[in-house]
């Protein structure tokens, strides 16, 4: 009877294996709910022809053949790189930028967290919310951002018809709703680096300018290396943010990729196409992050 | 410090809990206590004991008759108090929700519906029911029957029939020198030069945002261009076919290139509300688009000039002069009933669907979309629609017309040719390219 009890009594190594496991299982399962079923299913999809209604037919790899001849889809692929490089590059230099200025000590620090609630604001508010109120802004009549620039003495600029202006519209909006979390890890990172590092660069008569690009940037590589692999991965999983501003247009070159994947499910009914699309762009984010990643993470070792 | 940090995070916790607590609380705006007079609450008790409560999605509602679904909610729940009708869906793209909630199996009991592949798909895949045997169809003209058969099945009723209005400021017309509105193209366009260089107003509007008003503008210039009747039948047949040559009809581009520089700048990616609020604000003279838009545009008129009736609605004058006018028209969507697996649903769907074609139900939707009537049996003193576009409705059935392009494209079709078109009013392309486009675009997607 006692051995049959100690047989079953579990070691402190082995509770603390089995907490971990019950610690763990909630956020796998609900990965494996919301993320690895999705993903087989989406590939699992992309090899048929259905209409979500209808009997499916395997295709194979015809619907991944058919993309590249699909109405304007060389010109959304284009426009997806230059909104994910456009967004990326901007909200990673400005959020910079307001981190350094918000991390700034001094008189200014009174204000600090008043001023990092503005800068982090947008970020609260969702994606179709800033697209709206950037389309309301940038509307050709009445729109405020003409009207500032009437004042100014500038003409009307046709933000949402003219093509390149139209993207730079959508990666100003963008940028304005994802700076705050940016410059949130950015801040994070500023005031981890060691003050007496930057003490005895004083010391050794270092300007401010010197200071930054030697210590503040190699020392903020780990956080330089989260923001441009977050940032680039939401800018080409976007959807709803650059959808309510430009709707696309003009033409397809607004038109990002997301945009073509709801255009196939929802519209025309398409779930092969759409999926087959759904998991070439998976694969280029991932091959991006992991080039990112690579480069950036040996740009930290050697720091 | 520390003392003013605890008391703003206890308040700011306190202020969380008492929002989320008043939101689960709250009725949302159109819930049947909230638009319900007292008296079907208390009616609801006594009758529900016969029959047992059943809550009822539909998704019908449209934003240009919103403000009437609570006036629609209100009386059908205190006749029938065990149903209580939910909307779902209102203010998105149909098309879109309706794919959502197919991919989820879970379809409203009532839902819109129109010709495009998703819903044919549908009744071919048994999730739509056949209306033909509810009470309510024997009051709807055979040839709006017809719209909505597909394969022996009849798969809704329209709510309406639609055509082209222009929409005109008459004030601003008069501004430029014009007492009447034009009455044929050559007017339409010294009209709006006069516009152009006597005002401030913008010439011409339209939502181009929308596709099937994007695609009127063209459609109109096309339609003045056909010669018979059976012209237009063969247009609309090619249009099904794939096989329809848009470059065969030069006059069109010329006419098109006439008409783009009095369009209103923005207006291919303005919305329908946009386009209403550009005309409250007098910005455009002249704003094109359908007749469902025609209470909206009308009062927005009217609340910028501030005079009764100078808001007018006229069929868009894009006929050469001396020839017969043409438009185009179309069957609205319609309601349609889906397949339900509880019984209880889908009589109550049966009882709704009837009760909304009768003639004092249907008038609170008719009346607020100001469409063309479609109920044999309907009184004269039940349509009561806008005095700017009474007349035209009453003239619609006697002119030629062609029948609106969403009848017959794809939604690929849709989509590419609405770009190249939307490229040519922003001035971004000529026309000659979108025809092209178009053409090559109708021969790769067709039905």
């Amino acid at each position: 009877m006692k051995t049959h009890t100690s047989k079953h009594k579990l070691t402190w190594n082995q509770k603390k294996q089995l907490t971990g496991l019950l610690f763990l299982l909630p956020l796998t399962l609900f990965l494996a709910a919301f993320i690895v079923y999705p993903l087989v299913s989406v590939i699992f999809y992309s090899l048929f022809d259905w209409n979500g209604m209808s009997q499916m037919k395997f295709v194979g790899p015809d619907n991944y053949k058919l993309l590249p001849s699909t109405e304007g889809f060389w010109e959304m692929a284009k426009a997806t790189v230059i909104y994910a490089i456009g967004v990326t590059g901007l909200v990673v230099l400005c959020g910079f930028l307001v981190a350094l200025a918000l991390d700034k000590r001094g008189k200014w620090r009174v204000n600090r967290t008043l001023l990092r609630f503005f800068w982090f604001f947008p970020c609260l508010l969702s994606g179709a919310i800033v697209g709206i109120i950037w389309r309301i802004m940038f509307n050709f009549n009445g729109g405020l951002v003409n009207f500032l620039l009437n004042q100014m003495g500038i003409k009307s600029v046709n933000w949402l018809e003219t093509y390149g202006v139209t993207m730079a519209a959508i990666i100003i909006a963008s940028v304005w709703g994802q700076i705050g979390m940016c410059a949130i890890i950015f801040l994070a990172g500023l005031q981890n680096i060691p003050t007496d590092m930057l003490e005895a660069a004083d010391l050794d008569g270092a300007s401010e300018f010197q200071k930054k690009m030697k210590i503040v940037i190699p020392l903020m590589a780990p956080s330089i290396t989260i923001n441009v692999i977050t940032t680039s991965i939401a800018a080409f999983k976007a959807y709803e943010l650059p959808y309510t501003v430009s709707k696309g247009l003009p033409g397809y070159s607004t038109r990002i990729l997301t945009q073509r994947i709801y255009f196939y499910s929802f519209s025309t009914n398409k779930y092969g196409i759409a999926s087959a699309m759904s998991v070439l762009l998976v694969i280029v984010i991932t091959l991006i992050s992991l080039i990112q990643l690579y480069v950036l993470k040996k740009r930290e070792d050697i720091y | 410090m520390k003392k003013t940090r605890r008391f703003m995070a206890l308040l700011l916790t306190a202020t969380m809990i008492s929002l989320v607590t008043v939101g689960c609380t709250s009725k949302a705006p159109d819930s049947p206590s909230s638009v319900a007079p007292a008296a079907t609450q208390a009616s609801k008790g006594s009758e529900s004991d016969d029959h047992e409560e059943v809550v009822l999605e539909v998704q019908i509602v449209d934003t240009n008759w919103a403000e009437a679904w609570n006036e629609m909610k209100a009386t059908f729940e205190n006749e029938y108090p065990w149903i209580t009708l939910e909307s779902v869906g209102a203010q998105q793209n149909f098309d879109a929700f309706i794919s959502t909630r197919l991919a989820a199996q879970d379809l409203p009991a009532l839902i819109k519906i129109t010709s495009s592949d998703i819903y044919l798909n549908m009744v071919e895949e048994g999730y739509i029911r056949d209306v033909s045997g509810l009470d309510c169809v024997a009051n709807i003209p055979d040839k709006f029957r017809e719209a909505f058969t597909h394969n022996d099945i009849e798969y809704g009723v329209t709510q309406g029939a639609s055509f082209s209005a222009l929409y005109v400021n008459m004030e601003a017309l008069k501004e430029a020198g014009w007492e009447a509105p034009p009455a044929d193209w050559a007017q339409f366009i010294q009209c709006c030069k006069d516009i152009k260089e006597k005002t401030d107003y913008a010439p011409f509007l339209f939502n181009g945002d929308h596709a099937t008003i994007c695609y009127m503008v063209y459609e109109l210039l096309l339609a003045n261009c056909l010669k018979s009747p059976e012209e237009a039948a063969a247009y609309q047949e090619a249009l099904v076919n794939g096989t329809f040559d848009f470059a065969a009809y030069p006059e069109i581009c010329q006419k098109m290139n006439e008409l783009i520089p009095y369009i209103m700048e923005g207006s291919s990616s303005t919305a329908q509300d946009d386009a209403v609020a550009v005309m409250a604000d007098g910005g455009a003279a002249m704003l094109l688009g359908g007749n469902w838009v025609s209470a909206s545009a009308l009062e927005a008129i009217e609340s910028y000039t501030g005079i009764e009736g100078s808001g007018k609605a006229i069929f868009p004058p894009f006929n050469d002069p001396g020839k017969p006018l043409w438009i185009s028209t179309s069957t609205e969507a319609g309601f349609g009933l889906t397949k339900q697996d509880d019984p209880k649903i889908s009589e109550a769907a049966d009882i709704f669907f009837n009760w909304i074609f009768e003639p004092e139900n249907f008038k609170i939707i008719q009346n607020a979309r100001g469409t063309v009537p479609v109920l044999t049996n309907m009184a004269s003193d039940q349509i009561v629609l806008h005095e700017g576009i009474k007349d035209l409705v009453s003239q619609v059935n006697n002119l030629d017309s062609v029948m609106m392009g969403y009848n017959f494209y794809t939604a690929e079709f849709k989509d590419g040719a609405c770009t190249a078109l939307r490229d040519v009013y922003s001035g971004n392309a000529s026309i000659e390219e979108a025809v092209k486009t178009m053409t090559q675009l109708l021969s790769q997607y067709h039905n």
